[in-house]
Parts: structure tokens; sequence; C-alpha cells
């Protein structure tokens, strides 16, 4: 099918050029400054003894000024955020290209590579001319002190020197760590490393104040190549292979007729000698503001992190997947958004994304992520205790002593193993605390109860799901399991990671940043969006579902197709409830086709399925294997002649790269499909 | 923290420092510096060095992103066995390696790119990794036969398999629920030959 050039224009135009201009400055940059330091009269005397290594390095420095300060701009995601949310940025098409910062920040990265090996070679060669061509006329000119002064004595002993080493040595560590095999296996010293960038701009700062590379003050006094009449002749001061050979001319009688020589252009009287002064380190005023700006951005961020969030419920579902809710004072997202989570009792270091999947209303507070367990740090261990740890220390006191003692006893007696089992019967004897709450506040002092809804402690196991909920109010204390009560549960890691938590002091915390925007907030703003998610991926859509199921009528958003392409059926359990609330709500308010479901289950051993008897609005659209994309666009571009549709993908690369090309394709309806996608890692 | 491979860093790190000394010797030979011998050197080393880390190693969990055409040094390497399995001796090797292209400003960071990669080589080693290779997973060959089960006892209409096997379970939608058992023909089927 044949590019649709107005497709293309409307997806890839503005992207290509932003790129362009951005290659342009580059370029004119690196143009300017070769042109400066090759013919520039102030570094003529310079020039002569350093050669083509001075233009190459001092051009490749003006590009990597630009890029240097260019690099941090993308990173400035509560900013992004911002500006996305903000009516500052009115076009859609703007906004648009911020989906693109990640990308753009690798390419200046990728720049400032290139042009820092050009730049330390340069200069590597520039030491060795500064030695080789030493002259005693020249002396305060010459970073090197001798002749045939050692070069790497030049590198190691001088301030830009020493710091360009260092600079070089801390770019190959962040560049090694930032390679996609890394990112993808070892995120953590790809994070770390990444982090080294302060002590680069630090070194950066001192690197351009060592003023070794000087430009000739008094060019009017002294124009390069004039004829000193008593002494030398600055032309020709020295030729590298005969030493220095000084050309003497002497003026009998002085600098005569000053009017004819002056007119002659070849042959000037110098005033006086070649004074030299070292350049205002440009990159200070490059690179000050996007750092000062993203510290900033960094402080706050720290600073709106530091208080811990208040963990409602832990829901667990099936297919691996553990669903967190909380609550924190003054949090607002809009959907599509993503937070950071940071628990530091399971990792004092790792901070993980997270999609929001429910954002907090004027009506409701709670929002939360659900977040698939590989790995290490969500793993069924570590992150799973933290959060369930946490619910259950809300409730304790006096009074639950008993009722806990009595747990431990049952569990003791029926002599259980194992994780599954234990488990469920370990929260079951737990869940009638949940009543205890009253008792517990008013023990624990405080005054206000509230218990909200839709968190009725819930004990339904269709599906495999276990939900426990709690309210969590109260300080807890410590409940006294005497030492061989313990030991005799350290058989099942579980429950004794429970009890061990529970009997400690401080609770579990939580640490959320964020939340930070993405591309799927757009969805809102389209009047007809395609929204395709695989697997795990239909997070960012769950939260603009549980939006439109709040309100939708304040958006533009006027149709939905939602396609979800699962491999295991029970992962549509996930948010099977979600949808068919929602498909409900639209049928009651006789809007029907507002959204379009769509389910493909892509992998089957050949039996039919069904995901639940309850989601009989799910399983009449549950299709088995993968989706017919072409078809599809078919579909919908019929269906909406001439409207822009947005397209939106979660997911694996595959299904991208095809909705993508797809988009750009024509179609004879005359409709015009936008596609989106911002890439994670 | 406790699960990163540092391998892995590593590898990346002395592939780009054996790529840092190619050039440094290169620029060395052909501006013919003094001791442009070391740039000669240099490159070797570099050379070799690029050789040995071309091949990843696999991961301990998880799946390895092999480099494009790896598998060829990869059985070269499985032939050294130990020398080339464990991470001490590639430390010091490294090590030993970088120290000669020292001597020359142009491969100087050379130098200092690979000591850096041998001390993670080191720290790699102390927390017991190992170089496995990553072997081609051999193809399964679909046999055909094998797949095709029994043929159908039944003249259709024939109800889903799951009418057929299991009359107990819910139906599927769409399923035509006759009876749980073999089809029964309300009519004798008779062949008529025409």
């Amino acid at each position: 099918m044949a590019v649709s050039w107005r497709n293309w224009l409307a997806n890839e135009g503005v992207k290509h050029l932003c790129l362009f201009i951005w290659l342009s400055l580059n370029v004119l940059l690196f143009w300017k400054a070769f042109l400066l330091y090759n013919q520039g009269p102030e570094y003529h005397y310079l020039h002569q003894m350093l050669g083509l290594g001075l233009c190459l390095s001092r051009a490749s420095a003006s590009v990597l000024n630009l890029n240097c300060s260019l690099i941090l701009l993308p990173v400035c995601r509560t900013l992004l955020a911002y500006l996305r949310g903000s009516q500052k940025v009115p076009s859609r098409r703007t906004r648009r290209l911020l989906d693109k910062s990640r990308t753009f920040h690798i390419t200046c990265g990728v720049t400032i590579c290139i042009f820092s090996g050009v730049h330390v070679a340069a200069h590597l060669v520039n030491a060795l001319n500064f030695s080789v061509n030493y002259s005693e006329d020249f002396a305060e000119l010459n970073a090197a002190r001798y002749r045939d002064e050692d070069p790497r004595k030049l590198l190691f002993t001088t301030v830009p020197g020493l710091t360009g080493v260092g600079m070089v040595l801390v770019l190959f560590l962040m560049i090694t760590a930032s390679t996609y095999a890394i990112r993808v296996s070892n995120y953590d010293i790809f994070w770390y490393t990444h982090n080294l960038f302060f002590v680069f701009y630090m070194l950066l700062m001192l690197h351009v104040s060592g003023g070794l590379l000087k430009y000739q003050a008094n060019l009017d006094t002294h124009p390069p190549g004039c004829i000193n009449p008593n002494g030398t002749h600055y032309q020709h001061v020295y030729l590298p292979d005969h030493g220095s050979e000084h050309f003497h001319e002497s003026f009998p009688g002085g600098p005569s007729k000053p009017d004819e020589l002056t007119q002659n252009r070849s042959v000037n009287i110098c005033m006086e000698e070649p004074r030299f002064q070292a350049n205002f380190p440009q990159t200070w005023l490059w690179i000050s503001g996007p750092l000062c700006l993203y510290c900033a951005e960094r402080l706050y961020r720290c600073i709106r992190s530091n208080k811990p969030v208040t963990i409602i419920s832990v829901i667990s579902h099936p297919s691996d997947v553990m669903e967190i809710r909380m609550i924190k004072e003054n949090f607002k997202a809009r959907p599509g958004q993503y937070i950071i989570l940071h628990c530091p009792s399971v990792s004092a270091l790792e901070n993980h994304p997270f999609t929001l999947t429910m954002c907090p209303t004027e009506t409701k507070a709670t929002f939360g992520v659900h977040l698939k367990i590989v790995g290490d740090w969500t793993g069924f261990g570590p992150l799973q205790e933290v959060c369930k740890a946490s619910e259950q220390s809300s409730e304790s006191g006096g009074v639950i002593m008993g009722e806990m003692r009595e747990s431990v006893k049952t569990l003791k007696q029926a002599n259980i193993c194992g994780q599954g089992p234990v488990k469920s019967a370990l929260l079951l004897e737990l869940r009638h605390e949940v009543e205890f709450a009253l008792y517990m506040s008013h023990l624990a002092g405080i005054t206000q109860i509230g218990k909200d809804k839709d968190q009725e402690a819930d004990m339904n196991k269709e599906g495999g799901s276990t939900i426990i909920t709690v309210d969590r109010r109260c300080t807890f204390r410590s409940l006294g399991l005497c030492t061989r009560e313990r030991e005799a549960l350290s058989e099942d890691r579980e429950a004794c990671l429970l009890f061990t938590s529970i009997i400690s002091r401080a609770p579990e915390k939580l640490y959320i940043d964020g939340p930070f925007g993405s591309p799927f907030e757009e969805s809102l703003n389209y009047e007809v969006s395609l929204c395709v998610a695989g697997g795990i991926g239909v997070t960012p859509f769950a939260s603009i579902l549980n939006t439109l199921l709040d309100d939708w009528k304040p958006y533009k958003l006027r149709r939905l197709y939602f396609i979800w392409v699962c491999r295991n059926i029970q992962s549509f359990r996930w948010f099977a409830d979600l949808l068919c609330v929602l498909h409900n709500k639209f049928w009651q308010e006789n809007r029907p086709d507002y959204v379009n479901i769509q389910l493909y289950l892509s992998q089957t051993d050949g039996i039919q399925k069904i995901i639940g008897e309850k989601y009989q609005a799910l399983n009449s659209r549950l299709f088995i294997g993968r989706p017919r994309w072409k078809l599809l666009f078919d579909e919908i571009a019929k269906c909406n002649r001439g409207k822009t549709v947005g397209v939106f993908c979660c997911g694996p690369n595959s299904i991208s790269k095809t909705l993508h090309k797809l988009s750009n394709q024509n179609n004879p309806y005359g409709t015009r499909f936008e596609y989106n996608k911002e890439s994670f890692s | 923290m406790g699960q990163i491979e540092w391998a892995m860093w590593a590898n990346e790190q002395a592939l780009a420092s054996g790529l840092i000394l190619i050039m440094g010797g290169i620029v060395a030979t052909a501006g013919q510096f003094t001791k442009w011998y070391f740039g000669v050197y240099s490159i070797g080393a570099g050379v070799f060095v690029c050789l040995l880390e071309y091949p990843r190693g696999k991961r301990r969990k998880g799946s390895t992103m092999e480099r494009c055409g790896q598998k060829y040094m990869t059985k070269v390497l499985k032939l050294f066995g130990p020398l080339t399995r464990n991470y001490y001796i590639r430390a010091f090797l490294h090590l030993g390696l970088s120290v000669p292209a020292g001597f020359l400003l142009a491969t100087i960071l050379g130098t200092a790119c690979l000591a850096i990669a041998s001390s993670i080589y080191l720290l790699a080693a102390v927390r017991g990794e190992q170089w496995i290779p990553i072997e081609p997973k051999p193809k399964e060959r679909p046999q055909v036969g094998a797949t095709i089960k029994q043929p159908p006892s039944n003249p259709p209409p024939r109800p889903p398999a799951e009418a057929r096997k299991k009359p107990s379970e819910e139906e599927a939608a769409g399923a035509v629920g006759v009876s749980g058992g073999p089809q029964e023909n309300p009519v004798p089927v008779i062949d008529e030959v025409v």
C-alpha cells in the first residue's frame, strides 16, 4: 500500500523538521568556529603553532557546548508533564513532539560521544604540537613550558588536561552502561552510572576555566604577520625542522614613512608586541541554565516524594499481577501518567516506573498501580511482603494479640507447609481483625474513622483473586509473640516474614515520585481513538477507562476502539470488571458505540475458552488468534470518514511497528491516523 | 543491587576499549609519532581484545541478546575452556595488555579504559560469575503425521470437542448441545450411490 504523504507528514513531519533544525544548528556552530580559528586574525599565531588540530578541537567544542546544554532539557520530566497538561502548549502537534524527548536525549548523547572523540583526538595532536613547536617568542601562548616537553605531562599537569581525562573516563563509564543490552538486562548499572552526569558537568566547568587557548588582544596595534622594526619578523617565526630561525630585518632609521608602509598590506609595522588573553569560558553560559533547571527539578521531585504513601489495599490478580491502591495528600494525576515507586525496605536505591491504572478524582482520592511480578524487585518475596505487611501493620493493639495467638496456634496444629494455602489461611484469619479496626483506633486514640465504601473487606476467591482490605489508620504495637512461636513459623517463609514485620515497630514505607506525562494522555483529546494494548501494556488504558467511567462528557473523545491482545486467558481478569461496568454504563446511557472492545487471545491450545460466566459482554468480544490490523484499520477508516483518529499502542515492538506503518498508509475514506507512541527503555 | 551481573558491563567496556586502542594505534602509526611501534602494538592488542570480547556471555536469569554473528567466535572461545571461562584470567590479561599502550600519548586513553574494564572483570570474578557460551537452540522439526490425531468418528454435523469429551463442562459460546455422547442421528444414514 502506498504511503500517503498527508499521513506521513502528519505523523513524522514535525519530528523530522525539528531534527533538521537541530542538525543545521550543529553544522552552523561547527562551521563558524572552524572558520574563526582557521582564518581569524586573533588566532593567527595560535593557528600557525597548532594547525588543523586547533580548528577541529574548537569547532567540536562548540558543538559539544550546544549538545551538553540541550541534552538536559528532555529529562526534566516534571516540566514536560506540566507542559503537556497546561494550556501553554495548545497545539496537539507540538505536544506530540514531547513524546520524542527520550529519542532526542539519546541523539544528543550520541553526538556528544562522537564529538568528544574528535575533540580529544584533536587536543592530543595539539598537545604534541605545543611541545614540538615551542618557541620563545610565543611562550605565553604555548601550554608547554619548554621545547619537546613530554605531551603526556601536558595532559596530566594542566587543569584542562586533567579534567579532560576525568571527563573522558566518566563518559566512557556512562556510555558503556547505556547500551541497549545493558539497559534491558541490568537497568541498575545504567541508572547509577548515568547519575555520574553531575561529576561530568562539574569537571566541564573546571575544564573551560583553564584558559589554555588564548586570543590576541591587540590586533589594532599589532596586526598579525607584521614586521617588528627592531626585532624578529613575525611571519616566519619558526620552522619546525630547523629549530628557531629568526629573520632579522632592521630598518635603518626606524619606521620612516609609516603611511606608505601601512598602505602596503603585505608589510606592516608592528607598534608593539602581541598580547594574548584567555577567552571567556563560553561554556558556562551554555550549560548553567539547563543545569540549574535540571537540579531544581530533581530537588523539587525529591521534596515532593519525601512523604510516604498510605497503602489502602493490595490485590493479587492471576498471571502474576499485583495491584496496589494508595492514597497521598495533594496528589493529582491525569489518566495515562505514570509514577515511580521506591521502597527502601526492598531496595534502598532502586526506583521503578509504573503506569497509574486508577487516577485520583474529585470524589475519590485513591489511585493505584498494577505490577507484573518479574525480576527480584517486584518478585514474589520482598515487595509483596512489604505491601501486605504494611496493610496488616495498620491493625494491631492489645486486643488482637489474642486473636493472633489463636491464628498461630491453628497453623501450628494444622502443620501446613508451603506457600499458597498457608498464605490464604493466614490472611483469612487476619481478616477478622478488620472488624476490630474501630476498637483499635479507640485504643490508639484516633478519633476519626472512615471506611471507603469500595474497600469493604471482600473475600471472594473467584479466579484466584484474594482481596484483603484494611483500614489503615492506627499505629500498631508489638504483638509480643514469644521467640518459640516465631521459630515454629520459620518453615513457612512467607508467614514468618509477615509476622516478623508485624512484630517489628515501624510499618514499611512506599514512596512515589511523579506523576510524569506520557503520550497516552492525548487519547482523550482525539475525537476517535484506537488504543492497542499487549499484555500488561493495558495499564495506561485502564486509567483512561476508569476516567471514562467516572465522567466522559468533559472530554473531546466520542469513540474509543479498545484492542487488548493477551497470551493467557486469565490475564483478561485484571480489568474484566472494569470493562463490563463501562460497557454497561454506556449501554444505559444510550451510547453503545462509545467503547468498542475487542479482546484477542493470541496463544491457544485449541480448546475454546471463556473469561468467566459473569463476563458475557466480554465473551462475545473475545477472538482467538492475532488481530488482523489492516482489516481493523480499514473498518475504522470506513466508520469514521474524514476524521483524525489517534492511534495509541502500548505493547511489543512488532505490533507497534505494524501500527506505525499502517498509520502512514493511504486509505480511500480520507481518514487520518496519527500515531502516538513512547518507547520504554 | 545484589543481582547485578557485572560481567556484562565489563564486556561492553572491554569491547569499547579495544576499539579505542585500535583508533589510537592507527593515529599513532599513521602520524609516525616517536615510538610509533607502540601504536602497532596497540592496534594488535585492540584487535585481540575485540575478538575475545565479541561473544556475549549468557546471563544467569533471562534471555541474552546475542551480538550479530557471534556464534563463530563462541565456538573458538569454547575451545579454550577454563582460560576464557574464568574472569580472573581475563581481568589480569586485560590489565597486562593495557600497560604497554600507556607509553604513548595517542593510546593512553585506551589504557585507562581497558584498566577500568579489567577492574570490573575482577569484581565480576570475585562475585563468582563465569562466561557461559550461548548455545544455539536445536530447531524442533514438526513431525508430519504426529499432529493429526484420530480422525473424527462421526459424520457432520458434529458438536465441538468438549461436548463430545466432557459432557459436564460448561458449553462454549455457539456450541451445539444435542447430547453428551456420540452423535445419534435421528434418521438412519444410507449411502445412496447413483
